[in-house]
């Protein structure tokens, strides 16, 4: 009898444990985007400009130095951070300003963003300034576009290609 | 109101050292591991205890700490190790009924999930082969191992997710138990630390096993992880970047992801349980084969009734909406994905850094080291052996003693002060004639000439004709409440700290006719291996033997944890009722033989 009442306990704890198992290793349902929500993304790469001018070297310099070293254009390293600004519908989305990578300020300004923002038609401005004090961005680009929901519409500017993309 | 431990406050003092402070010092040893679960005094009652225990001169504030706050500190972590272990009671009781003491997963948790590693191994390496590194090739070669391969294939797969999941339960109940009953400082510090970088290897090895699936969960998770990871000043590029749309991702990826997932996590796993076990005496890493076999039985129903499934395919140009999570491994994504990166990453680490911490947290106080003296020790190695912690290594003896030979060296830092290396010890029996019994490995605050006075003067105080001597464990249940005109107790350190010569002294010598031991519940042992060593020196599987000439039904022995006392008081019961009606029939025997021979003379 005692053999009985333990062995059923045990099927019991066996169950238990199985059922925490199948139920916790997926519900509840997470719900990550509402239905009727999309999702922009923006990726930047770009260099910003040199801080300082470049210079030609003289031919005097130009003869001092080793065959492999003779640039005739030097610039100085530290580049200038780069920032973006998305504007949705008028209303201002996202407004950043990221260092130059390396140890020298001298890589290219990393920008990355993910927004979560209603699906339908909406306006989208985009603007991103690489040479500093300058009020006028350098680039920029607006664009109507219709979101489906759960769509992914993603804002690409490499400085390879040197323009913004809309995916 | 102060937690009754009073065989310590009872114990008289030793000679070096003025029995106040000695009391305190033990008083603060016991009091850190302070409550069984089971046991009836309310957490309150332990923070009122604990508050008061603070007296000696080894409270172990720092010159920096006020002693108010180390105090409030110390009650905090006090009530919290007692509440949860009170939560843990009845689960570990129900467990006990089921399983019984010796199969109860409760104390094969950490077994339990190197067993569940085993399968997720073994399933993994199949899963493995069918398995495509590629964009494209991962979600189809997954997908046919669930459906067209369902009888193998997905079994496995089902079997490999639960059998993971089901780690993630073992391993954080084992984390939660050894905080609870204060097993991450002093001996047990460097398994704790050993163990916190598993959690984060286990969860990473679940994350990135969820990735190569590449359905719309590895989708959600890769871009949340990778956003995380961009936040840590470790990437020039934002990694995200790779995930911006369906034709960014690589298969290359998907070979870092498998080399990551299959070999040097897997690897460095293994590692760090390997370095988890380093430090432990007979580390038991496989659960009996009952309890295996049945936990196995219980995945493979589970995986056959609820086979795992793919989420659909990934698509970077749409974003999942609905997901099942797999809440044993992500839960912390949800609040990833509602929080900003920094609050989950402080979340993280502060949650690592404290549990690396813990280990230093100031306590009540440290109970001395065992001690060697080397002109009692021969070396034998059995303290070696028997020592739960591997603090007991075995040097060559210098040349100032004996010419040869080696000799037990302690390691302070590992030792837990159990005492179970003075029980095992030769030297320490009590028949050897001498004024002061001197042990080759002794606890220099419970020596075993201690005991062996103690014993004497409380056993000698009896006036009975049925003297009952009850040897009690300090983590086990309390005993001192069985004092009484034919009872006489001592609580050990632990009860394996008790040479069985002690019982054959006390029995041959008639100073008493019965022995009571008590020790931790069965599977519970405070120093891991004490009951375990008791019963087979009893049963003479272990040295030191009780020796055979000794009558076995004079000896009780009763694992009972902290609240149980009434098993142990009716085990007494039962033995001084056994000694009584022994006693009687001796003497009628005696009278009858008395009666035989004046009758013979007579007639």
């Amino acid at each position: 009898m005692a053999r009985m009442v333990r062995g059923s306990l045990q099927v019991l704890a066996y169950a238990a444990f199985a059922t925490a198992l199948g139920f916790f290793s997926e519900r509840p349902a997470y719900t990550y985007l509402q239905p009727d929500r999309a999702v922009i993304k923006l990726s930047v790469d770009q260099y910003g400009r040199h801080v300082g001018k470049c210079r030609r070297r003289t031919p005097a310099e130009l003869a001092a130095l080793p065959e492999y070293d003779r640039v005739p254009v030097v610039c100085p390293r530290r580049r200038y951070p780069v920032r973006v600004a998305l504007r949705l519908d008028g209303r201002l989305l996202y407004d950043r300003t990221r260092a130059p990578a390396g140890l020298h300020h001298d890589g290219l300004s990393y920008i990355y963003a993910r927004f979560v923002v209603p699906a339908g038609r909406h306006r989208l401005q985009v603007s991103l300034w690489d040479d500093g004090p300058r009020a006028a961005p350098a680039r920029a680009r607006a664009m109507e576009i219709t979101l489906r929901p759960a769509q992914v519409f993603v804002i690409e500017f490499s400085s390879r290609h040197g323009v913004f993309v809309f995916r | 109101m102060q937690r009754p431990v009073p065989s310590f406050a009872a114990f008289p003092a030793p000679a070096h050292a003025p029995g106040g402070i000695v009391r305190a010092r033990l008083h603060g040893a016991c009091g850190s591991i302070p409550l069984h679960p089971r046991s009836a005094i309310a957490p309150a009652q332990a923070l009122a205890g604990a508050l008061d225990l603070h007296h000696g001169r080894d409270g172990g504030a720092g010159p920096t700490v006020s002693p108010d706050l180390l105090r409030r500190g110390r009650a905090v972590l006090r009530w919290l190790q007692s509440t949860v272990r009170h939560g843990l009671a009845p689960l570990e009781a129900w467990m006990d009924a089921a399983f019984g003491a010796a199969a109860n997963p409760f104390h094969y948790l950490g077994a339990l999930t190197i067993f569940f590693f085993w399968i997720v191994l073994v399933t993994g390496i199949y899963l493995y082969v069918f398995y495509h590194t590629s964009v494209h090739g991962a979600y189809a070669s997954v997908e046919y191992l669930t459906r067209q391969q369902w009888y193998l294939g997905g079994v496995l797969r089902s079997l490999h997710r639960y059998a993971a999941d089901a780690a993630v339960i073992t391993l954080t109940l084992h984390l939660i138990r050894h905080f609870a009953y204060d097993h991450f400082r002093g001996a047990h510090r460097f398994s704790w630390l050993t163990g916190v970088p598993t959690l984060w290897l286990v969860a990473i090895l679940g994350i990135t096993g969820y990735w190569l699936v590449w359905d719309r969960l590895a989708q959600y998770l890769a871009v949340l992880t990778t956003e995380l990871l961009d936040r840590l000043p470790v990437f020039a590029a934002p990694i995200a970047r790779n995930f911006l749309t369906p034709d960014s991702l690589s298969d290359r990826f998907f070979t870092l992801l498998a080399f990551l997932h299959f070999l040097s996590l897997p690897l460095l796993l293994a590692g760090f349980i390997w370095l988890h076990l380093q430090r432990i005496s007979r580390p038991v890493i496989n659960p009996p084969r009952p309890l295996a076999v049945g936990t196995l039985l219980a995945l493979l129903a589970l995986a056959l009734l609820h086979p795992a499934h793919s989420q659909g395919p990934a698509n970077l140009a749409s974003a999942p909406t609905t997901l099942h999570l797999d809440w044993f491994y992500l839960s912390i994504y949800p609040l990833a994905g509602h929080t900003p990166p920094a609050f989950v990453w402080t979340l993280l680490f502060a949650s690592t850094l404290l549990l690396c911490l813990l280990p230093w947290l100031p306590r009540a106080a440290h109970a001395p080291a065992a001690v060697v003296t080397p002109r009692w020790c021969n070396g034998c190695g059995r303290c070696v052996d028997d020592c739960p912690f591997n603090a007991i290594t075995l040097a060559p003896r210098p040349a100032a003693g004996k010419p040869r030979g080696k000799i037990a060296v302690v390691n302070p830092a590992l030792c837990a002060a159990c005492g179970i290396c003075a029980g095992a010890c030769p030297s320490s029996t009590p028949f050897r004639r001498v004024e002061e019994l001197v042990s080759g490995i002794d606890l220099p605050d419970f020596t075993i000439d201690r005991v062996r006075t103690v014993t004497g003067q409380r056993l000698a105080a009896l006036r009975a004709p049925v003297r009952i001597m009850v040897f009690g464990c300090r983590y086990a249940a309390r005993v001192e409440a069985l004092r009484s005109a034919d009872v006489a107790v001592l609580t050990l350190p632990c009860s394996a700290m008790l040479p069985p010569s002690f019982i054959e002294y006390l029995l041959r010598r008639r100073r008493a006719e019965g022995i009571v031991i008590t020790g931790c519940a069965a599977g519970e042992c405070n120093y891991r291996l004490g009951n375990r060593w008791v019963e087979e020196r009893l049963a003479r599987r272990r040295a030191p033997y009780l020796r055979p000439n000794v009558p076995r039904e004079r000896i009780a022995l009763i694992w009972a944890a902290a609240g149980e006392e009434a098993r142990v008081a009716a085990a007494v019961e039962r033995l001084r009722r056994r000694l009584r009606s022994a006693t009687l029939r001796t003497a009628a025997g005696a009278g009858l033989e008395a009666a035989a021979r004046g009758g013979g003379g007579h007639g």
